[in-house]
């Protein structure tokens, strides 16, 4: 997936993910720890692995042992940022692709995270089912998340309400859930967000949206068929019937919002074509989730 | 209310279809999309309001059939009647051949039309008018009509003729048209290029003349005589105008054969012969070089017919009176054989049986029969009842075949010996005793004409009287015209009656601009399509063989030549009385209904992009 140049990753380098959940276990990491103090404390010590920032590298060890060695200090641990990316067949649809541009937005939170020493975790949703990449951290794990996301298929139907929950390698983990859907789930997506609530989540939703589906440029007699469930729904359309889809959406869009707003999860809504530049640089920051 | 084309009111069929696309149910595409989520709301939405969505359906359904009802009602151009009305004007359009005259730019007719058209157009909405043509016979184009397409378009339409026109006739049908049409009064207006006093009540009338200092030349006659093989041509030119010289060229079967140059005084008509035409000659035309304000007249054609010969058949022992009556006709070769010989030919355009054993018992297949004192026949239903007493001959009253009596007086015949007939289905009396006994039947059996006399001409006095040559020359002239084929020169608009030969199956007949007439044979047709000046040809088809013939429709150049006619009358010069009276007009609202439709359309268009 030929998504990012070198000047793109350079701009990521600088954008951090917005968490305000505390932390938990794991090697160093820019996050700060509220439960162990304000100054810098020395906690434990970690051989060395690659893409660990080598600044932490404790170099007295290493003239004792040979080996390389990691300071793990309370204060600052490294994130758990999980990514949800809706794999479902409705993601496979709109011109631009929804899904592409949702692949690509893991890819992105996915950079940002190990550039900030954070593990990251990737978790394809699909039916009620998942498959991940399990957590890692550092830099060079990234080609091995892009490898991952690139591949992954799209089909299947929409249940974030049982997918999302039965992600058993979330549980425990601290840390900020990452949800990249069209959430076009007729059984509704509150309980999986309640879940990660509960789970002790910053939850950051993005809704992507194709144009067409936004501003539909229909016209006769259709038959709709449903991408996931393969059912039909009979319109004529006319001024009329997109004056009734107009309403049925806005109050769709207005629905994600206040669930987000309730359960003060950060929420973006977008089209899948805007630009990348666009997305990241101006409205993943104007949603609060990087800074 | 009425219609000027109703067959428009089909066009209401159009509902048929619009009903049954809303019955139908419409066929859906397919097509995919994300998620049908949102859509289903959508669905349940328009479920909610499918009352009002079904009235609104039900409002386009109105609204397009009353579009097409509004459609139709524009194509069958309804006209109403009402009480307060305009002026109804009669419009009278001079057609006569002179109306062609440039003497007025760009014509005479012309100018009229431009006239008529300007009238039309100052036509208030309430007025009427009623357009009628001066022509050989007057002719109402159109009815009352407010409409001003179509009175333009009638306007449009008239052409001067190529003969002459009976104004006269044309405005008093005006007046009576106009008395029927308008109780209150009404305008005739005349456009012609001169003004007819004295027809009717003049306060009415108005005339438009387009008349001016029309100089013209014309070949007023052109005949010939065959001397030694070689033809000689008379030519008459008139001025019709002042003094001038002109030149005449000859064209012989088309080709240029002399020139002269004829100097004419103002009003002179001069003979012009031409002398030396090659016997052969079939068609003489002399033509004026000059232009003149009227081309019309400006060329004379006469057409030299081959003769042709008529082939009869007389059976009889003897008759040297009736031999001799016949052979006044140049163009009948008489053949004669005694009773009971055979012929080996029978193609015979006519065969005169004379007495009681000439008769065959089978009678030819076609050709006219004179038949004199005949026995009982049953191809003709001839029935010898027995012998009829001296007696004198008188006409019977009203006949139809009188004609044939003419210049005959049959009060002097006397007849010593006739045989009592019956009158065959078919036949009617000419000719009768004082019992009324028949004594001379005619009668027509398709197409072939028969006379019957039931006595002998040697049993009666009628050789010696001085009309007996007469009377056979009209039953020959009857039974067969000298001009059967030839039928000379007629003017343009004139009918004429076709005598076809007794064999001949069909006709046709080729204008000069190579139009075509059929006819059949049976009963004699009549040509009525003489509007072309020019050579036409005739074309009689028989079983075995063909006649052709031709024959010239010329300009009546004593009726239309003179444009001088007008040249004292001025424009308005009639006494011109306008009334704007109540009275009875109609008028066309198509063109509210098609405005109504395009205000419907657009409301449709409003309801459904609006979705109301």
């Amino acid at each position: 997936m030929k998504t990012f140049d070198t000047d793109f990753l350079r701009k990521l380098d600088r954008l951090v993910l917005q968490g305000s959940k505390v932390v938990q276990g794991g090697t160093g990491g820019n996050r700060r720890s509220k439960a162990k103090g304000s100054d810098i404390e020395f906690s434990d010590f970690r051989e060395y692995t690659l893409g660990d920032d080598y600044r932490s590298i404790d170099w007295n060890a290493y003239a004792r042992f040979e080996r390389l060695f990691i300071k793990l200090y309370m204060e600052e641990r490294e994130a758990n940022i999980t990514i949800f990316l809706d794999t479902s067949a409705s993601m496979d649809q709109g011109e631009p692709n929804k899904g592409t541009l949702a692949k690509k937005l893991a890819a992105i939170f996915a950079y940002m995270a190990l550039a900030n020493y954070d593990r990251v975790g990737i978790a394809s949703l699909k039916d009620a089912s998942w498959s991940q990449l399990p957590y890692f951290s550092g830099k060079p794990g990234f080609t091995r998340a892009l490898e991952f996301i690139d591949e992954l298929p799209f089909g299947g139907e929409t249940h974030l309400n049982q997918s999302i929950p039965a992600f058993v390698p979330l549980q425990g983990r601290k840390g900020i859930s990452i949800v990249l859907s069209d959430f076009f789930d007729r059984e509704g997506y509150k309980e999986a967000f309640e879940y990660l609530k509960f789970q002790q989540q910053d939850i950051m939703a993005v809704q992507i949206l194709s144009p067409e589906e936004l501003d539909p440029q229909l016209s006769g007699a259709l038959r709709l068929i449903d991408s996931e469930t393969l059912e039909a729904v009979e319109v004529e359309i006319s001024p009329h019937t997109l004056n009734l889809y107009q309403n049925a959406l806005h109050g769709f869009l207005k629905d994600f919002k206040e669930t987000c707003s309730r359960l003060q999860a950060a929420s973006l809504q977008v089209s899948s074509d805007i630009s990348l530049d666009l997305l990241v640089f101006e409205k993943l920051q104007q949603a609060g989730m990087i800074r | 209310m009425s219609f000027r084309n109703p067959w428009g009111l089909l066009a209401l069929l159009f509902i048929i279809p619009i009903v049954l696309l809303y019955i139908l149910k419409k066929q859906h595409e397919d097509r995919t999309v994300s998620s049908t989520m949102l859509w289903q709301q959508v669905s349940r939405d328009l479920q909610a309001t499918s009352p009002w969505q079904r009235l609104r359906t039900r409002l386009l359904l109105i609204l397009q059939i009353f579009a097409v009802i509004l459609f139709a009602l524009s194509l069958a151009r309804p006209t109403f009647f009402g009480g307060e009305g305009g002026t109804h004007y009669i419009t009278v359009i001079d057609t006569s051949a002179r109306m062609q005259a440039t003497d007025v730019k760009p014509s005479r007719m012309e100018a009229s039309r431009i006239a008529l058209i300007d009238f039309i157009d100052r036509m208030k909405v309430r007025d009427t008018m009623t357009i009628v043509r001066a022509s050989q016979q007057p002719f109402v184009l159109t009815g009352p009509s407010s409409d001003k397409a179509v009175l333009k378009q009638y306007a449009n339409e008239i052409e001067a003729s190529n003969g002459k026109s009976d104004l006269s006739s044309a405005i008093q049908l005006s007046q009576t048209l106009l008395q029927d049409q308008s109780e209150n009064g009404g305008q005739i207006h005349v456009y012609s290029d001169h003004i007819l006093l004295g027809i009717g009540n003049q306060e009415n009338l108005q005339f438009y003349v387009a008349s001016g200092n029309g100089q013209n030349v014309a070949i007023t006659h052109i005949a010939y005589d065959i001397r030694d093989n070689y033809v000689t041509a008379l030519s008459r030119v008139a001025n019709y105008g002042e003094e001038r010289i002109v030149t005449l060229e000859l064209k012989v079967d088309g080709m240029l054969q002399n020139v002269k140059e004829v100097s004419l005084s103002a009003e002179e008509e001069v003979p012009v012969y031409w002398s030396d035409i090659p016997g052969s000659a079939q068609e003489i035309e002399v033509s004026i070089s000059e232009e003149d304000d009227l081309k019309l007249d400006n060329t004379g054609i006469v057409t030299i017919n081959e003769d042709y010969l008529i082939k009869a058949l007389m059976v009889t022992e003897r008759n040297i009176f009736l031999e001799r009556a016949i052979s006044l006709r140049d163009d009948i070769e008489l053949v004669k054989s005694n009773p009971g010989e055979s012929l080996e030919s029978t193609d015979f355009h006519l065969y005169i049986y004379d007495g009681s054993t000439a008769l065959p018992d089978k009678l030819p297949e076609d050709g006219h029969i004179i038949v004199f004192s005949p026995s009982s026949h049953e191809g003709l239903g001839l029935l010898v009842e027995g012998e009829l007493p001296p007696s004198g001959a008188k006409q019977k009253t009203q006949s139809q075949y009188s004609n044939l009596l003419q210049y005959v007086e049959p009060e002097d015949y006397q007849i010593a010996k006739a045989k009592k007939l019956n009158v065959p289905q078919g036949f009617s009396t000419l000719l009768q005793n004082g019992e009324g006994n028949p004594l001379l039947m005619i009668g027509e059996q398709d197409g072939r004409k028969m006379a019957v006399f039931s006595f002998s001409l040697h049993e009666s006095n009628i050789p010696l009287k001085a009309d007996f040559p007469i009377l056979i020359q009209n039953l020959l002239n009857w039974m067969l015209p000298q001009d059967m084929i030839f039928a000379g020169q007629i003017f343009a608009g004139e009918s004429l009656p076709i005598s076809p030969l007794p064999d001949a199956t069909s006709i046709t007949i080729t204008s000069p601009e190579g139009r075509k007439y059929e006819f059949d044979s049976y009963p004699a047709p009549v040509f009525y399509d003489t509007h072309e000046i020019g050579v036409y040809e005739i074309f009689q088809q028989a079983e075995d063989q063909s006649y052709a013939g031709r024959f010239v429709v010329s300009v009546p150049t004593d009726q239309v030549s003179d444009l001088r006619i007008g040249r004292d009358s001025t424009p308005g010069q009639a006494e011109e009385f306008i009334r704007t009276a109540a009275s009875p007009f109609r008028r066309d609202i198509w063109m509210i209904a098609g405005w109504a439709l395009l205000l419907l359309l657009l409301i449709e268009w409003w309801v459904y992009h609006r979705g109301l």
